[in-house]
């Protein structure tokens, strides 16, 4: 029942954690793009345009959600809440950091402890893909459902690349368990060990992937504005809109989150472990529920820092890559990550053999 | 009161008879299709149910190579249902008797 | 002794079984597939209820995430509307088949449920448990031992079903008509 109480305080600190995310990255991209641009961005609201954010909150929540006469209602309404769910339910299984130990029983810094969680994340994350078809075809317009068809196959297509450079992953580790992957990572002794340098295909297989997954620059393909008016949210207003925003930078965060526990030690700070992070906070004078809170906080910290980079690398090609042709799109997906991700999985395959076999 | 195991068991044959019920009665193509995957996710609640019953991986397993055939079943199908479409515009069952004369 | 369903199972079990319904019996064919998807994805959630994690990943991360998708595309890429789709009416079939499904329904439940009152309850789960049996572990070392042979056939049946749809889906290989891009 414990463990009840504690998942579910995590789960809330999560949702205040995506949120916060949003209004961080609308003033980050703007300005980012403005630099990039040399223009000047936003710099009116607050200090250094800072309260930019909060405006354009305010000016969507009182905008009207107009729906359009022709517009099959209910899935209309439905595909922004269906945008905005996954990212927050996938992020339970990501261990944000060590353990907290409460009245002598260890509590892990995850929602929810579960052995599969690698393929947890990926199953819920693919329900994605239904918020931009419903959404498609419920504005009975033709652009939208245009974005959605296109949003479909993209998904389907690059999540068989994804599901193969996982194969390769998981036999590097033997283990589905997120929690265990990054245990793993921190035994081997922080950079040597983590995911990036043992399997750095994968990797690269994998962050490409990821953009295409969140449908960012150069794959924004279901949102071309200049193919497609606005792609699948075309006839969205107001907070509707909002909605597929806050969704799409929530799934942003999701998959830098997931990215950074896989392939770079996820809460694990760099040739300090978790032992003896604790112990030195011991031997500090702090009791151990203090010395492991605060080392949980450290990793959290840490986690929070590998995120930020993955982010800030999804901004900054979004405002330097152009947007891939359809058909490029498709070639990529299918005629170079795919076979990649199937050499990369069978070379693995091979040199696991061979190890296991010397011991 | 029911135990569990009867509430799962008896979920699974209520959602395999729905399932021949749209199969029978609606002539739609990929409808028909749908209710064949809801026929058998029907079967998989129950091999699931019995699995965890008897705290071994038969079950789990069989229920895994199902998954497989029917992702097979579900792309063949409705890559035959496209091309269809494109030869006589439509997917409703009744309208291919071409062999009946 | 006879462990009742949680409350958290009936609610699953009834949304499946509503979405279920509302497969067969919805006139919108778009609005049948979204609720085939989550006929699936809840009795994803059942099998996470039942500590039997991995087969509960796989079905929402296959059947809600690929296959259902695949339906609703194409269910969008034809533009089947409501209008196209022609409703039963009262034609001999549609009543043998209600007949049929509810005396399969019957029948089966009146047969088989009281068998199963003499079995005893599921074996309960921790807080966050697992349950015996359904490691990813145990399943695969089943599927790779006992189950090889049917294993090693489904691969070959995949293989077919990959050949088929290519085979299927090349343009001008079974109509000379001029008909839409391949999904």
């Amino acid at each position: 029942m414990n463990q009840l109480i504690w998942s579910t305080v995590i789960i809330a600190f999560l949702c205040a954690f995506l949120l916060t995310w949003i209004p961080v990255m609308l003033i980050v991209e703007r300005r980012a793009a403005a630099w990039m641009q040399r223009r000047s961005g936003p710099n009116r609201v607050g200090p250094f345009g800072l309260m930019q954010p909060m405006s354009d909150a305010i000016k969507m929540i009182f905008k009207e959600a107009n729906i359009p006469r022709k517009a099959n209602k209910v899935l209309f309404v439905m595909a922004p809440a269906l945008a905005v769910l996954p990212p927050f339910i996938a992020m339970i299984v990501i261990p944000l950091g060590g353990s907290v130990n409460i009245g002598g029983t260890e509590y892990a810094f995850q929602a929810f402890d579960v052995r599969v969680g690698l393929m947890f994340f990926l199953a819920i994350t693919s329900l994605h893909v239904y918020s931009v078809l419903t959404a498609g075809w419920a504005s009975n317009n033709k652009f939208s459902l245009m974005g959605g068809l296109r949003a479909a196959s993209q998904m389907i297509s690059y999540e068989i690349a994804i599901g193969i450079s996982m194969v390769s992953l998981v036999m590097t580790y033997g283990t589905l368990d997120l929690r265990e992957i990054v245990k793993l990572q921190e035994a081997g002794g922080g950079l040597p060990a983590w995911g990036a340098a043992l399997q750095p295909i994968a990797f690269i297989v994998l962050w490409i992937c990821a953009f295409a997954e969140t449908n960012r620059l150069p794959f924004d393909l279901p949102e071309g504005e200049s193919e497609l008016v606005a792609g699948y949210h075309t006839e969205y207003s107001g907070m509707t809109f909002g909605m597929f925003m806050l969704g799409e930078y929530a799934a942003m965060v999701a998959a830098s989150a997931f990215l950074a526990t896989l392939f770079l030690g996820g809460y694990n700070i760099p040739f300090v472990s978790e032992e003896a992070l604790r112990q030195f906070f011991l031997n500090h004078g702090l009791v151990l529920t203090a010395a492991s809170a605060v080392t949980v906080l450290l990793q959290f910290a840490s986690l929070v820092a590998k995120i930020c980079f993955f982010m800030w690398i999804f901004v900054h090609v979004r405002w330097t890559l152009p947007r891939f042709r359809y058909d490029q799109l498709m070639d990529l997906g299918w005629k170079m990550l795919l076979p990649i991700g199937v050499a990369n999985a069978i070379g693995t395959m091979i040199v696991t053999y061979i190890l296991r076999r010397g011991t | 009161m029911i135990s569990q195991i009867q509430f799962l068991v008896g979920l699974g044959i209520a959602l395999f008879s729905v399932g021949i019920l749209g199969f029978l009665t609606r002539r739609n193509g990929i409808i028909a299709l749908m209710c064949l995957e809801l026929m058998l996710n029907g079967v998989n609640l129950c091999l699931v149910c019995f699995s965890s019953y008897h705290h071994n991986a038969q079950g789990s397993s069989l229920v895994l190579l199902i998954v497989l055939v029917a992702a097979a079943e579900a792309a063949l199908a409705l890559s035959l249902f496209v091309s269809l479409f494109r030869q006589s515009g439509s997917v409703e069952l009744d309208d291919f008797r071409l062999l009946k004369g | 002794m006879n462990e009742s369903p949680t409350i958290l199972q009936w609610i699953l079990g009834a949304i499946t079984l509503a979405t279920g319904l509302l497969v067969v019996l919805g006139r919108n064919p778009i609005v049948n597939a979204i609720s085939l998807m989550a006929t699936l994805f809840t009795t994803g959630l059942l099998y996470f209820s039942l500590g039997a994690h991995f087969v509960g990943v796989v079905q929402i991360l296959i059947y809600a995430g690929a296959i259902s998708v695949l339906i609703v595309f194409i269910v969008m890429l034809l533009d089947l509307r409501p209008a196209h789709v022609r409703v039963p009416g009262r034609s001999p079939t549609y009543v043998i088949g209600t007949i049929c499904s509810i005396v399969f329904f019957v029948a089966a439940i009146l047969s088989v449920l009281p068998i199963l009152k003499n079995l005893g309850a599921i074996p309960s789960l921790g807080d966050v448990g697992e349950s015996l049996g359904q490691a990813p572990e145990e399943i695969s070392m089943q599927l790779l031992s006992k189950y090889m042979i049917p294993f090693q056939a489904t691969a070959l049946l995949l293989l077919a079903a990959v050949m088929g749809v290519v085979v299927l889906g090349k343009k001008n290989m079974l109509s000379e008509r001029k008909g839409a891009d391949k999904p």
